[in-house]
Order: structure tokens, then C-alpha cells, then sequence
């Protein structure tokens, strides 16, 4: 039997609060979402205010190419779901505007079974031509004439954006006899509301509207303004409340669903409902048969990747409308979620600060870096750095076997019986780690990397490792990762991650970034531990810039991949590569100084290759002097190693306007562990 | 009971690059029953509540590896991690 959303709406069923969805809805719920794509994010939305009972239903598709692709091969052409059809065509299509300008697909069903299709179309926040996108998405779904009548008004609607907010979603609701549109909009600030309201032709004063989203506003993290667009733009506003995190953790849902009870908008047995729904359902013998997809993908996941179905709150949304009371709607879902504690989620982070080594000068800041170190890592011995936020921590969360790859160099480099054994213990946790084709990754969760590969091979060298098997093994691995003729790709096109997130996803869903492109950065770091570092410091010798720097790829800071790149090339004692690493030299000493940590660090080990030159010694007095100083109190250094992750289809990071994400190394690990190396090599 | 052939293809499921492949191919029309199928062809013979039933309890054995045996999986600081 092919797979259907029935599959897992039945394991989150028995954790649904009648007071919120009452017993006699469920048949009809079952019956719609047996006919519905097996794509696990889905809402309901109820009434909160009184006894009502309707009950909607929601279905979310994101621009990732499995899940559209998905449902465009579930939908039937017929009636109302033929112009979805069309609209899955022209977003799957990388030459249309709707390929990058639409971000989601809701589907809406009021009241099952009577199943009026409402269509919600979420945009990209960036649009250069927002009508534009929005006018084809709506043409697609609906054709001109299903919706042409409300044009003029959404034209407003859009135009009168003010700086910053954006329609972040159209509604076109297909099953109703006379469609109208719902255009919602986010990041409209309170002051704002007014001139808005009277730009877009909102009939009515709109003072109590002003008031009521003044009084919403700061007990949430946003709130997106939701208009009726017919001919005209309509009386009711719908004011969406977000909060970012879940209850009970997010100790803001109760506040703000409390404040509703007061108004009366929200009866206190259905907020304790909302309140008590947020969790996981996880495999329960005799609970219920978990789907037959999942379970496949189950197998094909690490074992220390659990699948899981989350239950969430979204949002709530009061509605306004002038000689009205004001009612709230509550919606609430559930998703699919791989849940991965292995990567010791579980285990505290540094919880005291450390104290200050009792030395002066470099060997004190040695020793207090060290100490600082020592007590960041988790209790099982790994370094974690990069949580980032938001999408980050989506697409990527955390590293560990890179980090600790990373830390573990900087303090086998350090003459300390402490840091030598940390870096020893975590040699030996890596190669528990590695990875049956021989490599190592970012985190569990991902593939293996030519990164990763790279640093936990340069750790293995700086303890005295290389020769052993785990290290043999990684080398042949980084060999699959040397383009033809060139040199590294951090992965390989048969091992290349998804975007995970919109933001990294291209439009055609070529990966030519990050599995078909030569990374300086990458190169560099593996040039001196790979099988064969002659093509890979030819590689660097072709791609050193006119100006004498190196270009990473995932990094925002030069210095990172150009004084990798000028250590790999000054080892070999050629006359051309020393002239290379002296116009790294060169390019260095016409950087500023003492931007940042990170970048202050590298720069110091580039100027250690200077051969000679007072302006070189002169500079690396002064870096080294100002790294001293800018350390913190606890041993470590400002977090300022600032890595990014471009768009999959990038292949030039540097270029404007290419898309992606970055973070820095919250944990401040990744740039102590550069400037202690850094300080490492400049102790006489 | 046959609740050891379903936990043993669940592990050699993850293990056996072949059978991997195999599971792998089966795509998105996957099911309960060609799942069990795959696994009889390849010496696995159970039916598909074995496989439910072992699948919940490899994925508590995991959990207790991976996860921590002091966490209790939907508890608060997993659903707080989980934004």
C-alpha cells in the first residue's frame, strides 16, 4: 500500500487534547489525511475561545527537492489540486522565478471532510520583484481570471512594505465560491501599522487596531499582520503571534496564553491543553506501526540518528475586526525530526570559568589558553564549536570531530603534560569516530568530509600517529576528494549533503559548490598530510591571488587559508614557493592589524615564514603583543573565527550576493585554538 | 516469537553494504511487507509486527548507547533542544 500521511497521524493522535480537537473530528481527519503525501509537517488549527470545535488541517511542503518532488507525484489533476499541480511545475522548474522566489507551500483543509483547499504560498524574503513572483504563483494556482479582481489591492498590499517588511505569504482559497486572497505580512513594526493600513485602502480608523497589535507585541518574538484581499482589502486583520521555542522551556507561551485567558479570547482548559502538547513520539512496542518509509530511511540513517515525530506549538492568531470582540485561533502540529543526542547534546558545557594561569606574557597566556581548553570539552572528551542559530543550526548544528580535530593540533603543539594528553584522548575518540570509507565529518550527522579528513591527519602527525592504520585508511579517503588535475572538494558528488534548509538550497539542485569546486582553504589544510602533496600544492601554486593571498571557501577571513597555504609551500624549500609565501608575507603586512583574534593568529603564523625584514618582525612583535593582550579572563580569545556555508551551486564564496549561512565559533574553541598555535610557534 | 531475526536484519541492515543497497532501492514505495520480503530473500524470516516490534526496541537499545541511558527521550531537555 503506498504510504500516506495516515500512517503517522495515527501515532500522534492519542497525545491530541479533546478539549482542543474533540473526539468526533477524528474520523473525518483520518479519512483527509489518508488521501494526503506522506510529508510529515502538519498543523492543526482550532478555536481557542469558546466551546467551538472546527478543526483545520494543514499541510507544509519546503523547497527541497524530495518534498516537493513528492507531492507532485501524489496530487490527482483534479478540480482545485490541478492548479497546485501547476504550481509544483513551475516551482520545480530552475528557469522559472517561482524556482527561488517561493520558500513553502502550505496546504489548507477547512473543516474535513468538506476539504476546501486553501493554498497558502510562502516567499523568499529577498525578492527582488515581489508582485511579480506572487502574480505567477497566483496565475498558477488559480489562472488571472480566479483572481484578478483582488490585483489593484494586493499591488498595495506589496508596494506599501515599508523598509525591512515583506509579504511573506499569499492564501488563495481554491474551494470557496468567490476567492479572496490572504496576504500576510512580517516584520510590519506597531508605528508602523497605521500608514499601512491607510497606503493599502483598509477601510475603517485603525487606532484599536494599532492598540491591539501594540499590546500583542512585545509578549511575543513577532507578530505578522494578516489582511483579506478582495476587490478591496477587507474589515478583519489577523494579527499572527510567534514565539521561537517551545513550552515549557519557552516560558513566554504561558505568559502570553495566560493574557489570553484574562481577555477572555481563550478558555484556561484549551491553553493547558497548548501548553501540554509540545514533546516527541518516539517507537513504542505495540503503540502503533511506525511508517514503512521511515523505517526505511531508519536504516539508512547513522544508528545514532533517531527518528522521531515532534509535537510543536506554531503560532496563535487573534483576529480583529472593527465593532467585533477579538477571537484567537491556536495552531499546532507535528513533524518529522531525526533527534541526535549522540552528538553528546546531552552533556554540560563549561560551566565555571577558569582561572587565569599564574605566568606573564605568552608562556601565561600558554598556560591559561591550555587550561581554557581543558575545561570546554564535554565530558566525554569532544570539543563542540558552531551551534549558530536559526537556520545554522538546521543545517548543520554544531561540530565536533572537526573541532576536536582542530583543538587537538593546537595543543599537541603546546609543551604541557595536560594538553598532550587531552589531544591523545581526543586522537582516540576520533578514530573510534571514523567513518567506514575512511574519512571523518563535520558531526555524526553529516558525511565525510575532506575538512575533517585533513585535520584529524594533521593531528595524527603531531602526535606521532601517521603510521598507523586509522591515518593510512584517511588518506586514500582524501584521495577521492582531489578533483581531476586540481585540487580538494570538501565532498564528494556520491556523498554530497542536502541544503537541509532553503537558504543552501540551489535552484536547480546542483551541488557544484561544495562537491565539484577546488577549496583553497581545504587544499591548504590537507597539502602537507596527504598521500601526495605535490598536486595539491600545485593546486596552491595556480591559485595563489595577484595580490599574494589565498581565497577560502568557507571562511570569511583570508588569512585562515593563505597562511596554510604559504606553511605548505615554505616546507618545500623551492626557490618559486619561497617567492610565493613572501608575497603572502607581503599581503599580509598590508592587511590591518589586530582586527580580530582569528584573524590576528593567522596572520602571525604567515609573518613567522617572513626570511627576513624589519617590517615582518616588527608586525609579529606588535600581533603577537596585541593577541596577549586581547585574551579573556577565562583563558580564551573573543570568538571571531567567522565560517560560512554558501549556497550549494556557489562556486565563487567571495562573489556578492551568492546566498547561504554563517556563524562564528560561539564557543570561542575554534579561535583559541588558532591564536595558541599562533603563540605556540612565536615562544623563542 | 521471531523478534530475533527482525532485531539481527535491522542490524545487519546498517552493517551489510549489500543489503543496504537493497533496502536503499526500495524508494519511497516501501512497505511493511516488501520490507519483510527483502529481509526473508536475504535469511530474515519474520513478519511485519516482528519488525515493528523490533525496530521500537533496537531503537531503545540506540537510545541507551547514543542517546544516554539517564535521558528519557521525550523529556524536557530534548524537547528544549528541539527548536
Amino acid at each position: 500500500m503506498e504510504a500516506r500521511l495516515a500512517d503517522s497521524l495515527d501515532l500522534v493522535l492519542p497525545a491530541l487534547p479533546p478539549e482542543l480537537v474533540p473526539p468526533d473530528k477524528l474520523p473525518a481527519l483520518r479519512s483527509l489525511a489518508a488521501a494526503l503525501a506522506p510529508t510529515i509537517r502538519c498543523g492543526f488549527e482550532v478555536r481557542l475561545g469558546d466551546s467551538a470545535s472546527e478543526v483545520d488541517f494543514q499541510q507544509g511542503v519546503l523547497a527541497l527537492p524530495d518534498e516537493r518532488e513528492r507531492l507532485r507525484a501524489h496530487i490527482s489533476p483534479d478540480g482545485p489540486w490541478n492548479g497546485v499541480g501547476e504550481l509544483l511545475d513551475r516551482w520545480l522548474d530552475a528557469s522559472s522565478p517561482l524556482s527561488r522566489g517561493i520558500e513553502a507551500l502550505w496546504l489548507e483543509f477547512d473543516r474535513p471532510p468538506l476539504s476546501s483547499l486553501s493554498v497558502f504560498v510562502g516567499l523568499d524574503r529577498s525578492l527582488a520583484d515581489p508582485a511579480g513572483v506572487a502574480y505567477e504563483a497566483l496565475d498558477a494556482l488559480a489562472g488571472r481570471a480566479g483572481w484578478a479582481r483582488s490585483q489593484d489591492a494586493l499591488g498595495r498590499c506589496i508596494g506599501a512594505c515599508p523598509d525591512g517588511a515583506y509579504v511573506s505569504h499569499l492564501g488563495l482559497m481554491l474551494g470557496r465560491a468567490a476567492p479572496f486572497l490572504r496576504v500576510n505580512v512580517k516584520r510590519l513594526e506597531p508605528g508602523d501599522l497605521e500608514g499601512y493600513l491607510r497606503e493599502v485602502g483598509w477601510p475603517g480608523r485603525p487606532d484599536a487596531a494599532v492598540e491591539l497589535m501594540r499590546e500583542l507585541h512585545p509578549l511575543v518574538d513577532g507578530v505578522a499582520v494578516c489582511l483579506d484581499v478582495g476587490a478591496h482589502v477587507q474589515p478583519r486583520l489577523g494579527f499572527e503571534c510567534h514565539l521561537e521555542g517551545q513550552p515549557p522551556a519557552e516560558a513566554r507561551w504561558a505568559r502570553f496564553l495566560d493574557e489570553l485567558v484574562a481577555r477572555g479570547w481563550c478558555t484556561a482548559r484549551k491553553r493547558d491543553a497548548l501548553l501540554a502538547w509540545p514533546g516527541l513520539v518516539v517507537p513504542e512496542a505495540g503503540a502503533g506501526a511506525w511508517p514503512a518509509h521511515i523505517l526505511r530511511e531508519a536504516l539508512l540513517h547513522p544508528p545514532d540518528d533517531f527518528t522521531t515525530l515532534e509535537r510543536r506549538l506554531n503560532h496563535v492568531k487573534v483576529t480583529y475586526e472593527p465593532g467585533a470582540t477579538p477571537a484567537a485561533k491556536g495552531y499546532f502540529g507535528f513533524l518529522h525530526r531525526w533527534l541526535q543526542p549522540g552528538l553528546d547534546g546531552d552533556e554540560p558545557e563549561r560551566a565555571t570559568a577558569v582561572r587565569r594561569g599564574g605566568g606573564t606574557g605568552v608562556p601565561g597566556c600558554l598556560e591559561a589558553g591550555t587550561s581554557f581548553l581543558l575545561a570546554s570539552r564535554t565530558s566525554a572528551g569532544w570539543w563542540r564549536d558552531f551551534a549558530g542559530s536559526g537556520d545554522w543550526n538546521y543545517a548543520a548544528r554544531w561540530s565536533d570531530a572537526w573541532v576536536t580535530a582542530f583543538a587537538g593540533v593546537a595543543l599537541a603543539g603546546i609543551p604541557d603534560r595536560r594538553a598532550r594528553a587531552a589531544a591523545e584522548r581526543a586522537w582516540r575518540l576520533l578514530v573510534e569516530r571514523q567513518a567506514a570509507d575512511g574519512g571523518w565529518s563535520y558531526n555524526r550527522a553529516a558525511p565525510t568530509d575532506a575538512d575533517s579528513t585533513a585535520w584529524v591527519l594533521r593531528l595524527a602527525a603531531a602526535l606521532g600517529h601517521s603510521a598507523s592504520r586509522a591515518p593510512a585508511t584517511a588518506r586514500l579517503a582524501l584521495e577521492r576528494h582531489i578533483l581531476p588535475g586540481a585540487g580538494l572538494t570538501t565532498y564528494t558528488e556520491d556523498a554530497c549533503p542536502g541544503p537541509g534548509v532553503p537558504a543552501l538550497a540551489s535552484p536547480d539542485g546542483s551541488g557544484d559548490g561544495w562537491c565539484r569546486t577546488v577549496h583553497a582553504c581545504v587544499t591548504a589544510a590537507a597539502a602537507t598530510v596527504a598521500l601526495n602533496g605535490e598536486p595539491l600544492r600545485e593546486s596552491l601554486r595556480r591559485t595563489q591571488a595577484a595580490d599574494g593571498s589565498w581565497a577560502p571557501y568557507w571562511w570569511e577571513d583570508r588569512e585562515y587559508a593563505t597562511a596554510l597555504a604559504a606553511e605548505a609551500l615554505a616546507a618545500t624549500g623551492r626557490r618559486g614557493d619561497r617567492d610565493r609565501v613572501d608575497r603572502a608575507v607581503a599581503w599580509v603586512l598590508r592587511q590591518p592589524a589586530d582586527s580580530s583574534a582569528f584573524a590576528s593568529a593567522w596572520q602571525v603564523r604567515v609573518l613567522r615564514l617572513a626570511d627576513t625584514g624589519i617590517d615582518a618582525r616588527e608586525r609579529l612583535d606588535r600581533s603577537v603583543g596585541w593577541l596577549v593582550e586581547s585574551q579573556d579572563g577565562d583563558g580564551g580569545w573573543p570568538a571571531s573565527a567567522r565560517l560560512r556555508w554558501p549556497r550549494q551551486d556557489v562556486t565563487d564564496a567571495d562573489a556578492i550576493d551568492v546566498g547561504g549561512l554563517a556563524t562564528r565559533d560561539d564557543s570561542r574553541i575554534f579561535t583559541t585554538g588558532t591564536v595558541l598555535t599562533a603563540l605556540a610557534g612565536a615562544t623563542p | 516469537m521471531t523478534l530475533q531475526p527482525a532485531l539481527a536484519f535491522l542490524s545487519a541492515a546498517r552493517r551489510d553494504e549489500v543489503l543496504r543497497a537493497e533496502v536503499d532501492a526500495l524508494g519511497d514505495g516501501v512497505t511493511e511487507a516488501s520490507l519483510v520480503a527483502l529481509a526473508g530473500r536475504a535469511g530474515f524470516e519474520f513478519s511485519a509486527e516482528d519488525l515493528q516490534r523490533a525496530h521500537a526496541l533496537d531503537w531503545r537499545m540506540r537510545w541507551a548507547r547514543y542517546g544516554g541511558a539517564q535521558h528519557q527521550p521525550d523529556g524536557p531537555a530534548h524537547r528544549d533542544g528541539l527548536h
